[in-house]
């Protein structure tokens, strides 16, 4: 059941486009042009690394005098806020995080997702059209993300592929995000590992000795940027999920190769895979905050391209947080693992996986008895996320707000003991976590910071004040806030 | 043929000018053998060897030591 509210599926039906996006953004504030002529580097990356900065409002930020790219134009930070992303789901700037959190978790619906067909010689996508004599790095106004990245590399491309050897399956055609490093003028690596759908499709492609199509498509519709990395099943289309989340149309057309991409994106590169060919990749400056070494990577070779008129590159700022990958990612890394936990523990409240990916998670639950929560924290590991993500854990109860780091903190002051604190060492972990002896093993870390209960002692005789809150509060603070405004005046 | 800041061959070429009008303001590189871009208008700490950090620097005589993301079938 989709429990949307009606406004937000007004919005929804709004933005059809990135440029619809960026006009409701603009209109809230939220979208601004760089007045100034910026070089590629390292003004963009010091600019976007300012702007990302502040979690909470930070603008998108459109570039148009990009020293060397007369003309051209590139936009980054469009889901670097959570202001952004409330814009997005239809709430207004300011909403807490725990309220686009719920919006986001009671989104999942069975709904019929809306996916017009629009014939590509109508779809906007198609507007200018090459053939011949492609140039990445004449096209897109490429930069260097940050410093020691091995390339110029494009961070927010979904890229669509079909099961090679099922490609009439609209279900088992794959859109994802994965980061791409032009190589030449009509080549470029992509990053995709076997466990990826995207490279099993490779491998299968490889196999069986048969082609493997794929359409990379830039500056898409704002839902797809950010459903595209939530993992959804083998067989089920990212289209229908976004769709489905926005409650709101998303418009497909046909690439040049064949693939379903959105008819009213600004660019799509098709390319074939390269068989057996792998080039050099990296470094890039990743979510951890720390670089990847260099690798052999897969190889593609483009073979056609169309963009809008005046096409918008989208790219985004990711390498030591905050960043809008973070943000961009953050409530999508949430949601499914609540939706594991709830399933088994009814008990459990929220999730805030924002940190690193979920390096460190903060789950809050009503506790039942001494020791719950650390059981529910184990369950929380064994999740498909969990199991190599959740490195640090903190439980705290459902009187505390998980995202609100002031509340966490209390918890952890005052309802924390050292028995408290479990450690699951030489367990799974990610490859780049920098704090790994060895890459792809770690610890687990358990912190309990839920009451203390039967049968454990309580200890002293303590009652927690009970601090006023609800409805009555928020509106108390908004007429507070709206005081100091006209006060400093 | 330009010497690479990364891996330090000298067989990197021009690959793309970046134009304001007809002046050409900066230009970007690449390198054949380690796959490394740069722009001549980027700072020091990424396309000056004697400034870049050493854990950054490529051998390419040896590709065996880069992993493969993705295996190759024989
Ligand atoms: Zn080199």
């Amino acid at each position: 059941m989709n429990k949307q509210s009606e406004l937000s599926i007004e919005v929804a039906k709004k933005v059809g486009s990135l440029r619809d996006f960026l006009e409701l953004l603009e209109s809230k504030g939220q979208f601004i042009t760089w007045p100034d002529e910026v070089l590629p580097e390292p003004d963009i990356r010091n600019i976007l690394v300012a702007a990302g900065d502040d979690d909470k409002n930070g603008p998108a930020i459109l570039f148009d005098k990009i020293k060397g790219y007369p003309g051209k134009r590139m936009v980054a930070g469009v889901h670097g806020s959570f202001s952004n992303i409330a814009t997005l789901l239809g709430y207004p700037l300011g909403t807490p995080i725990r309220d686009l959190f719920y919006d986001i978790v009671g989104r999942w619906t069975t709904e019929e997702p809306q996916l017009p067909f629009i014939e590509p010689d109508k779809a906007a996508i198609h507007e200018v059209r090459i053939e011949e004599n492609f140039n990445l790095f004449e096209l897109l106004p490429l930069y260097r993300i940050n410093a020691m990245d091995g390339g110029f590399y494009i961070g927010k491309a979904n890229v669509v592929s079909r099961d090679p050897n099922d490609p009439d399956n609209f279900g088992k055609q794959n859109v994802g995000i994965y980061r791409i490093q032009p190589h030449g003028p009509d080549t470029f690596t992509l990053m995709s590992v076997p466990v990826h759908d995207m490279g099993r499709h490779m491998l299968a492609a490889e196999m069986d000795d048969v082609p493997l199509k794929i359409a990379v498509m830039l500056g898409n519709h704002p839902a797809m940027a950010m459903f595209a990395a939530t993992p959804v099943g083998y067989d089920e289309s990212e289209y229908a999920y976004a769709a489905g989340m926005m409650g709101a149309p998303i418009a497909l057309t046909k690439s040049g190769n064949g693939l379903d991409i959105q008819a009213d994106g600004e660019m799509v590169i098709e390319a074939e895979y390269v068989h057996g060919e792998r080039q050099y990749e990296g470094p890039f400056g990743e979510f951890p905050g720390s670089y990847s070494g260099v690798r052999r990577a897969p190889v593609f070779k483009i073979t056609g391209i169309s963009h809008r008129k005046d096409p918008i590159f989208e790219n985004i700022y990711i390498g030591k947080g905050w960043t809008e990958h973070d943000t961009l990612i953050g409530l999508n890394t949430s949601a499914p693992i609540y939706a594991v936990l709830k399933k088994e523990f009814p008990e459990v409240e929220a999730v805030n996986a924002l940190y690193q990916h979920g390096l460190t998670g903060i789950i809050s639950v009503k506790n039942r008895f001494a020791g719950f929560a650390k059981s529910v924290a184990l369950r929380a590991l064994s999740t498909p996320h969990g199991l190599i993500y959740l490195k640090n854990l903190i439980m705290v109860d459902a009187d505390v707000d998980p995202f609100d780091l002031n509340q966490v903190m209390w918890a952890l002051s005052v309802r924390t003991r050292a028995n408290d604190i479990q450690v699951l060492d030489n367990m799974a972990g990610i490859m780049i976590d920098p704090s790994a002896v060895i890459p792809g093993k770690g610890h687990h870390l358990i912190i309990d910071a839920t009451t203390h209960m039967a049968p454990d002692p309580i200890g002293g005789d303590v009652e927690i004040v009970r601090r006023p809150a609800g409805r009555e509060i928020d509106e108390m603070a908004q007429l507070i806030k709206s005081m100091q405004k006209e006060a400093r005046k | 043929m330009t010497a690479c800041p990364r891996c330090s061959n000298t067989n990197a070429t021009a690959l793309h000018e970046g134009k304001e009008g007809a002046t050409v303001v900066w230009t970007i590189f690449n390198c054949p053998d380690c796959h490394y871009h740069w722009r001549d208008s980027e700072p020091e700490e990424s396309i000056n060897p004697a400034k870049r950090k050493a854990v950054f620097q490529m051998d390419t005589s040896n590709p065996d030591k880069y992993q493969l993301v993705l295996p190759v079938r024989e």
